[in-house]
């Protein structure tokens, strides 16, 4: 294997309490190829938040391990009314103009120094990695070096992905890697010119020990739970998950279970569940890894997913995993690990959380073959292997055409 | 014997409504003959504003012509008001039952100072008694859960169980299959009205409660639009092959 040249990847965000599925995959990816000797660097922003963008992070250059991370400040210019009626059209389906769809995606935040560096400083990279793809430094700075860009989309079936400007994205970088196998099927049906691709997959870290019961005490949780992890907003379908949390609570309320939740965003429970719903905020890893272990049940009320991290992450930990059937992805998990029950609607997820209430040892055997499945579809070697494929199959050599 | 019963009345279903009816079922069984008054449109003959002058005037017409008056009250909002005791004056008879009252509520206030020849009976109301478990902890109507199954069997179950509460005519695997993809789309619910932003929590309220009689009827109708759609499909039969 040939590790000659510098590799950027470009998250919009990056560090210590960024949360996100596409951000957590590009960091633990360029960390994996700087361990395998690869030049790696970090090109992001100075925000943390991806609504309000703050400038939180110092600007500049510094060492983080193995990776070099350069920082810009992330730049909203604007009100961002226009983005706001913009993106009202595009969830509820009225087409817009490619111009008005050009504008909705300046009308955000925008990162003019880090265009700036891949104007001057591309050609030196072997390939810049981008993820994910709806975030303007994905969709600007691609154009800046096309044929060394490497796309990451974590791409979901959300309104954004019918917008005409996408396809020209899909059509012109170098190469793109996707997370799982129904991830690149939609994309082949959003994107009919689609380039060059691999279903590269993705990795968790597998933890050497878990210690429910100290997270038990740590937290002060007696009872039996269901958890939730990542992001808790709509896009996560969050609300729809406490929506039929309260539902199922308020047919029974003798249903014996909390929902426990950790991650980013504020939680908003309706006062019916309030009692029940125990916001820990961000975790540490290990504790994280802890609370996997602890719960009855993982909830993953989210439809688009393009590969569900913290799907592996409870099956590590034996700990059954109740998924919107709605999302592809899910979906393809839970029939393929034969580890995780599928709802369709309120009612199904209520029969879910009385089958762990009421079943507990029953749900604890049906998510055993889950840690075989993680383990050999969603750890780091294989997929820095097909990773390191790619790149030198696609990027040119460095000193050719830029 | 005539007699006026003045309740809230189903719908809505609750202990207190069922309550109604439980009365109105005994006392018709007794051979009397009763004629019920709501304060709201429900499933009585007649409803009554008790909160208007007009409304009270009318009870005490109805009054007049009962043998006896029976009104039904309880603290809260779709009970109907205090001065609803006025009208009961042109009663040859009157009963006044009280569910539950708050000592320091509207109510219970004024039935301290009700005319003596109204009779005032003070009630609790039982709440519904609590879903009877089995041993195991397993709900009423349910076996108990599959020991040993493997996952397409847990799903399975657990697609019965949930269609058995959908109250469909068929809860077949191959009609859930039918009916997934419009279920998976969730019901229509309006975003909650906050936000991180300074301030815009307050103001996504104030749109909120002006716009709400638009909107949530919109909301409402969509979602009886899918749940029909759900049961139009659940109730289907399979398809005719000789059929087109």
């Amino acid at each position: 294997m040939d590790r000659n040249g510098k590799l950027a990847f470009v998250p919009a965000r990056y560090g210590d309490g960024v949360v996100g599925g596409a951000e957590t995959v590009l960091r633990e990816l360029a960390a994996g190829l700087a361990a395998r000797g690869w030049d790696v660097e970090i090109l992001t922003t100075c925000a943390r938040d991806h609504f309000t963008w703050i400038n939180e992070l110092p600007t500049g250059v510094e060492r983080e391990g193995d990776l070099t991370v350069r920082r810009w400040p992330a730049v909203v210019s604007t009100a961002r009314t226009e983005r706001a009626t913009f993106n009202a059209a595009i969830s509820s389906g009225q087409p817009i103009s490619w111009d008005e769809q050009v504008r909705w995606m300046n009308d955000d935040m925008r990162v003019p120094g880090l265009f700036d560096h891949l104007v001057d400083h591309g050609h030196e990279y072997r390939a810049v990695v981008f993820a994910p793809y709806l975030f303007w430094p994905a969709y600007a700075c691609t154009q800046v070096v096309p044929e060394r860009s490497i796309l990451m989309p974590c791409l979901h079936d959300e309104p954004e992905a019918r917008l005409e400007i996408f396809q020209e994205l899909f059509a012109s970088v170098g190469g793109v890697w996707f997370l799982s196998e129904p991830e690149r099927a939609l994309a082949a049906r959003r994107f009919p010119r689609l380039v060059r691709h691999e279903v590269v997959g993705s990795g968790v870290p597998v933890p050497e020990r878990y210690d429910a019961a100290g997270f038990r005490a740590r937290h002060g949780i007696d009872g039996p739970f269901v958890l939730y992890a990542g992001r808790r907003e709509g896009g996560k379908n969050w609300e729809r998950l406490l929506a039929g949390f309260a539902a199922a609570v308020e047919r029974d309320p003798a249903l014996p279970l909390a929902l426990v939740t950790i991650g980013s965003s504020a939680v908003h429970p309706p006062p019916a569940i309030a009692d029940r719903v125990i916001d820990l905020g961000f975790l540490s890893d290990q504790d994280r890894d802890d609370a996997f272990a602890a719960a009855d049940a993982y909830l993953q009320p989210s439809h688009y997913e393009s590969f569900s991290r913290t799907m592996m992450e409870a099956w590590l930990a034996e700990t059954l995993v109740i998924a919107n059937g709605a999302g592809d992805v899910n979906r393809w998990h839970a029939e393929r690990s034969d580890a995780g029950l599928l709802y369709d609607d309120d009612l199904e997820l209520e029969q879910c959380l009385h089958f762990v209430a009421e079943a507990p040892e029953e749900a604890r055997r049906l998510a055993r073959p889950g840690r075989a499945y993680a383990l050999e579809h969603a750890t780091w070697p294989p997929v820095l292997d097909r990773v390191e494929a790619t790149i030198e199959h696609w990027t040119p050599p460095l000193g050719g055409a830029a | 014997m005539r007699i006026l019963l003045v309740t809230e009345y189903p719908p809505p279903r609750d202990g207190f409504t069922e309550d109604a009816l439980h009365i109105v079922r005994e006392l018709r069984a007794e051979g009397h003959s009763v004629e019920v008054v709501s304060p709201q449109p429900s499933g009585a003959t007649q409803h009554v504003d008790l909160a208007t002058r007009r409304g009270l005037l009318a009870l005490a017409r109805l009054a007049r012509r009962a043998d006896r008056v029976m009104l039904r009250v309880r603290d809260g909002h779709a009970s109907p008001p205090p001065s609803t005791l006025h009208a009961l004056r042109a009663a040859r008879a009157a009963e006044v039952r009280a569910y539950d009252l708050a000592p320091d509520g509207a109510w219970a206030r004024a039935l301290d100072r009700a005319p003596g020849r109204v009779r005032v009976v003070h009630l609790e109301l039982h709440p519904a008694p609590a879903p009877v478990r089995a041993a195991d902890g397993t709900p009423p109507g349910d076996t108990p859960w599959p020991v040993g199954a493997d996952r397409t069997t847990v799903m399975t179950e657990i697609r019965s169980r949930a269609g058995r509460r959908r109250e469909v005519a068929s809860a077949d695997p191959i009609s859930e299959r039918r009916s997934a993809p419009v279920r998976r789309i969730p019901p229509l619910a309006l975003p909650p009205p906050v936000s991180l932003r300074p301030g815009m929590s307050v103001a996504k309220r104030l749109v909120r409660r002006l716009t709400a009689w638009q909107i949530e009827p919109i909301v409402a109708q969509l979602n009886r639009l899918r749940e029909a759609l759900v049961e139009a499909l659940e109730a289907r039969p399979p398809d005719d092959p000789h059929e087109g």
